[in-house]
């Protein structure tokens, strides 16, 4: 049976989010999930090889400081900048962009990836994405986390 | 001895998180040079005495692999070994990489355990070259 891009996501971000932030994840389904209501980071990145597409991750910026706190084994005080948790993200995002790849092709193909991007989402477009088909939802500790891929 | 080690990725998280790491695995460091890229990679070889490369693959202005051939053509990288910490699980990738002169490899993410083996692998070899 073919792998599942869905399956596959939620494996790669569970396990970059504790090998590399130190964070217990949890898949939820998308009901359990109330409305979002404040804008939300979004960072998102391409591949291309044997088969090309996209992958993203959607969470609260409060989620992103704890991600880049703990990548970096700081103290939480509120004063880490907004490059650094960028800056977090992204990485987080390549690292699982990574992880997706190798457990849902295996490690023979090649893929070239973008650099990722991170971008604001507001929260109209956060709720559209939460109710589509093939997300990902997850609870990293007491925050959501939203995750997709799309194959060309 | 400690070794004179340059970080090269394009993620400022990443190269503190290295350098911690690198700390944390105890392994012997003098000075520590950042590079965000290749081409600022090459620029800091060019002018500093280096032991070891720990270079990403995937970076924007110049590339790993790119700063690798570089290497190969100038012959630094008979001098300097390199190891490569990347996202990339290709096995065909690696082997290339390796078939270019890159020394060892590592998968972020990484261990503090994964990053002490391979310098010691890297430098026991090197120094008994």
């Amino acid at each position: 049976m073919e792998n599942d891009p869905k399956e596959i996501m939620e494996k790669a971000v569970m396990h970059v989010l504790e090998a590399m932030a130190f964070m217990f994840v949890e898949t939820v389904t998308q009901d359990e999930l109330s409305d979002i209501e404040d804008t939300c980071l979004h960072v998102q990145m391409e591949f291309t090889g044997e088969t090309s597409g996209d992958l993203g991750l959607v969470f609260p910026p409060e989620l992103a400081a704890s991600m880049a706190e703990n990548v970096l084994g700081i103290e939480p005080d509120g004063s880490i900048l907004e490059d650094t948790l960028k800056d977090a993200a992204e990485e987080i995002l390549n690292v699982v962009c990574g992880q997706f790849l190798t457990l849902m092709f295996g490690d023979k193909p090649i893929f070239e990836l973008s650099v990722p991007h991170v971008s604001r989402l507001d929260s109209r477009a956060c709720n559209e994405l939460l109710k589509s088909p093939g997300v990902v939802a997850f609870m990293v500790e007491d925050s959501f986390m939203l995750g997709y891929v799309k194959l060309g | 001895m400690a070794y004179n080690i340059l970080v090269v990725d394009d993620s400022n998280v990443i190269r503190k998180v290295l350098i911690k790491t690198l700390s944390l695995a105890k392994v012997p460091v003098g000075e520590v040079f950042e590079a965000a890229n290749g081409k600022e990679a090459l620029e800091i070889l060019d002018g500093s005495w280096i032991d070891l490369v720990f270079a990403d693959i995937n970076m924007p202005v110049m590339n790993g692999v790119e700063m690798i051939e570089k290497m190969s053509e100038s012959g630094m990288l008979n001098n300097i070994p390199v190891v490569i910490i990347s996202t990339e699980g290709s096995l065909t990738r690696i082997e290339e990489l390796k078939a270019k002169g890159v020394k060892a490899y590592v998968r972020k993410p990484f261990t503090p355990e994964a990053i002490k083996e391979v310098v010691q692998d890297v430098m026991e070899g090197s120094n008994g070259k």
